[in-house]
């Protein structure tokens, strides 16, 4: 760009090839490396401009076939930067002055070519000067344009008021959304119309505030939106400062509508899920009393007419028993078995249901001896049996104590039950450390069952064996299972009929 | 068994057939005709204070109340509660005999200072057993309190 150190690209437009030269050698002379390129027609001047850049044009006012005033024209529409110096003979001084209003850098007389160099040097001066003005108010028009750009891509209201409040620019969100009635334009509008009759004082104190106090703040406000409804907008603003004196101020304003209504609406499905927390609980609390008090009927009302079918039956028979057949007999011995198998029934049903409404109070408890206890209580009551008990020491769980002597009653009493037919008869009850945690097992070599029925085996009145088989009610396992989980546990069992089976329950810590 | 006197025993109990039941199994000890029956709680107050019914009845208190708990007017632990709290009733000894294994109920019993809480067996032998025992124990064998009268 510096014209002195690189060779300065001259267009000549000269008829003449001795001026030509002696242009030159002029420039020669002051110290320009110089690359003349001459033309004389129109064509060639046109050309030469479409191909090359120039530093400097210089024209000649009259040629054969062309003119200095067109070939300014032309220069002025192909290469406005570059400087045009009309070199010519005497000119007068009107045609001298349309030149240059026409856009002539300069003119030189050919009788005085000193001029030309200085000439060249100012026009080359102010070329650079212009050039680089020009290239500032582009670089400023991209600027601008790109901000521009982002203030309208922006999905968010911006705006800017002077400080009577009166909007002096807005970008296209706020247009299409708070916008202002058709036909306004949103700028004749004064920024306090946008607000709810009701929001319009405070907005007018935060208004005098934030003007006069110049911090960002932002305050939630109800607007009219251009569709005409009411929105919630969050409206920040900080003042335009110019010289230390506030000019307006500038703000942004986000549309939290949706936002808060979702807020309201989880804050009112809470509401309601504690609403219906709270109707279930009661609901369920007095389902649990009903349940309560009807197994409590259950307990008194249920027992007494079995009672009074069993001891009628037997008084029947010791009164009258002599003159009885051994059908009738048999008759009432059968209504005898049956009252009592109803009233095992309910016992268990009531234990069952027991086993659900009492509080779960966790302590130590030492399974190993309370299986060493009822394995002797079965013992006791048949004396008959020869059992190898094998019990592990000291096994314990942090268990409520009643309901995990129930667990293990129901378990050892079932392997006390189906060994009963079995030669060798064995019942191991024991723990095993697993990567899930600590498991208990009782263990029995008795009749077993189908592992096919496994999963029935914990529903209540599930029975797998006929009561001639074994007798039961088929509702101690579903109490284990329930006292289990209750515990947190689970438990399973593995069997195959004839060669035994194995109860494994879980009885995991409190957390 | 014969020569001893016999101590009058209070029957609370709505059930007629377990009434009659306790009363065979009482008759095991000839036992049969020291025993009032009552059907109800109010019943059971009224006889224990001589009024209603009961006013011309002989004065004393019976040497036992075997007491049912699910009764008709006047519950059983309400009966007990009012004996327990009143001055010249509150040593006669009390047995609960009850249908319910309730803990709720035992524990209401010991808690009013009940003697004896007894579940009715339903098998008849050992429903028999216990209520022959009971007889046995309260009527016979126990030195009932002060203010007791006998019978015969």
């Amino acid at each position: 760009m510096t014209p002195v150190s690189d060779a300065l690209r001259v267009l000549s437009l000269e008829d003449d090839l001795r001026d030509a030269e002696l242009l030159q050698v002029c420039l020669e002379e002051a110290g320009f490396a110089c690359e003349l390129l001459r033309v004389e027609t129109e064509e060639a001047f046109s050309r030469a401009l479409d191909q090359r850049n120039f530093d400097v044009i210089l024209a000649d006012y009259s040629l054969p076939s062309y003119d200095g005033i067109s070939a300014l024209a032309l220069t002025r529409e192909k290469a406005p930067d570059v400087p045009f110096i009309l070199v010519s003979g005497t000119i007068g001084e009107e045609r001298a002055i349309e030149l240059m209003k026409g856009g002539a850098t300069d003119y030189v007389l050919k009788n005085s070519l000193s001029r030309l160099v200085p000439a060249i040097r100012r026009a080359l001066d102010e070329a650079g000067e212009r050039r680089r003005r020009r290239q500032a108010e582009q670089a400023l028009c991209e600027s601008e344009a790109k901000f521009r750009d982002f203030f309208n891509f922006l999905p968010i209201p911006l705006f800017e008021v002077d400080t009577e409040g009166r909007f002096l620019l807005v970008n296209r969100a706020f247009v299409d959304t708070i916008g202002a009635e058709a036909g306004d334009a949103v700028t004749s509008m004064s920024a306090f119309e946008i607000f709810a009759p009701e929001e319009i004082d405070r907005a007018r104190e935060n208004f005098r505030v934030r003007l006069s106090g110049g911090a960002t703040s932002s305050n939630e406000f109800l607007v009219r939106t251009r569709g005409g409804a009411l929105r919630t907008f969050i409206i920040t603003t900080s003042a335009i400062v110019r010289e230390d004196r506030p000019v307006g101020l500038r703000g942004i304003a986000v549309d939290i509508t949706d936002r808060k209504r979702a807020e309201e609406e989880v804050f009112l499905l809470n509401l309601g899920l504690e609403q219906r927390v709270a109707e279930r609980t009661l609901a369920l609390e007095g389902a649990n009393r009903e349940l309560e008090s009807f197994s409590y009927s259950v307990s008194h009302d249920l027992r007494a007419p079995l009672r009074s079918i069993d001891g009628f039956a037997q008084l029947f028979l010791d009164e009258f028993g002599s003159g009885l057949d051994h059908i009738a007999k048999d008759y009432l011995h059968r209504i005898r078995g049956a009252s009592r198998q109803m009233n095992t029934l309910i016992e268990d049903l009531l234990q069952l249901s027991r086993t659900s409404r009492q509080a779960l109070r966790r302590e130590r408890v030492d399974l190993s001896a309370l299986a060493r206890q009822i394995l002797g209580e079965l013992h006791c009551g048949h004396p008959e049996r020869s059992v190898d008990v094998v019990i592990q020491d000291d096994v314990v769980a942090s268990a409520d104590p009643h309901l995990a002597a129930v667990v293990l009653r129901n378990l050892l009493e079932n392997a006390w039950k189906f060994t009963g037919r079995t030669d060798g008869a064995r019942i191991e009850f024991g723990a095993v450390e697993t990567p899930a945690g600590r498991e208990f097992f009782v263990r029995d070599n008795g009749a077993g069952f189908d592992p096919a029925c496994a999963g029935k085996l914990f529903g209540p009145f599930q029975r797998l064996h006929t009561t001639e088989q074994f007798p039961g009610t088929g509702i101690g396992l579903a109490t284990v299972q329930r006292i289990v989980r209750r515990h947190g546990g689970a438990i399973r069992a593995e069997a195959r009929p004839g060669e035994g089976a194995v109860f494994t329950f879980t009885l995991p810590e409190e957390k | 068994m014969h020569a001893v006197v016999l101590k009058r025993i209070l029957l609370v109990e709505d059930n007629p057939n377990d009434a009659e039941l306790t009363l065979e199994a009482l008759a095991e000890h000839n036992l049969t005709n020291a025993v009032e029956l009552v059907k109800d709680g109010a019943l059971a107050l009224d006889y224990l204070y001589r009024r209603g019914a009961y006013a011309g009845r002989p004065d004393g208190n019976p040497a036992v109340i075997l007491l049912d708990l699910k009764l008709p007017k006047i519950n059983g632990l309400e009966v007990l509660q009012q004996i327990r709290a009143d001055e010249n009733l509150k040593r006669i000894p009390v047995v609960v005999l009850t249908s319910s294994h309730e803990e709720k109920d035992m524990v209401a019993s010991y808690n009013l200072g009940v003697n004896a809480y007894v579940v009715k067996p339903v098998e008849f032998h050992s429903f028999i057993d216990a209520v022959k025992a009971l007889g046995l124990f309260w009527a016979i064998v126990n030195e009932p309190p002060p203010g007791t009268v006998s019978q015969g």
